[in-house]
């Protein structure tokens, strides 16, 4: 076993959040923190226009000693998306409300993977 | 070898809801359904051949991952990486359209690789890193939000 990796897709999210790069790089310093993971990394930040119409999109990550952080925020969509990968385990009820603080969303589809555990 | 996700309840202490428990689809925390994003996201680890250290040595890994995103026409805007010690990389990878991740244990011989792309190719890009890199896939989830559908093989 490798790892836990925590995968959510977040949906009604308020647009003036997904639009702020601040709280984009805070989200990425504080989430972990939150749960006690080691950052490894500042948080890099990415700014697209991929969406229809060339709509803005936002992105961000952060290295961890135990792996890695990472966010999609789509303001056209209302959508954020989330993926905490971590060799040490962590509530993910944790992180979904340490990732609330940042972006109040509605409705979200999550999931854990368990990595390297079905290798041969 | 077929393997669903493992469902969150039974890693945390969340409440067990409908479509909980084997082979459960993604938890959502809602009764409506999800918007589907278009990312399509393979999650593998990888088994390296020895000499492990050669091939996960970053100054390797970062110049062919650049290389081979390049060759599959994948834009990259930025990169991150960190040197673990006494071994071992983590690799972040962005583009517009793109989002690479690699993890490596060299002490192991493995490597968690994810590839998120925007047009469902993410397969090619593996493939190529895996030839390149001569890494065998030994575990793949696909994470597949759109259709609220995931499994590993």
């Amino acid at each position: 076993m490798l790892g836990w990796h925590w995968i959510l897709d977040a949906l009604d999210c308020d647009v003036a959040a997904l639009c702020d790069r601040e709280a984009l790089a805070r989200a990425l310093v504080e989430v972990p923190d939150a749960l006690g993971l080691t950052r490894v990394s500042q948080p890099q930040l990415f700014e697209h226009r991929d969406g229809p119409d060339g709509a803005r999109t936002l992105a961000g990550v952060i290295l961890l000693a135990e792996s890695h952080f990472s966010l999609h925020a789509r303001p056209h969509l209302g959508a954020l998306h989330a993926d905490l990968f971590s060799c040490v385990p962590f509530p993910a009820s944790a992180a979904r409300d340490a990732l609330r603080r940042y972006y109040p969303f509605t409705r979200a589809t999550e999931q854990v993977l368990h990595r390297g555990e079905g290798r041969r | 070898m077929s393997q669903p996700i493992t469902p969150l309840a039974s890693i945390f202490p969340l409440p067990l809801g409908e479509g909980q428990g084997e082979g459960a689809k993604p938890r959502s925390t809602t009764e409506q359904p999800a918007l589907a994003p278009a990312w399509h996201h393979s999650a593998l680890t990888l088994t390296a051949s020895a000499p492990f250290h050669g091939v996960f040595a970053p100054e390797v890994l970062l110049p062919s991952l650049l290389r081979l995103c390049a060759q599959s026409s994948h834009v990259v805007e930025g990169h991150t990486l960190h040197r673990f010690e006494p071994q071992g990389a983590s690799l972040f990878l962005h583009g517009p359209r793109l989002r690479l991740a690699l993890h490596t244990w060299p002490e192991r011989g493995l490597a968690t690789l994810d590839v998120a792309c925007a047009d469902a190719d993410a397969d090619a890009l593996v493939d190529a890193v895996c030839l390149a890199l001569a890494l065998r896939v030994s575990e793949r989830h696909r994470v597949c939000p759109s259709e609220r559908d995931g499994g590993a093989e």
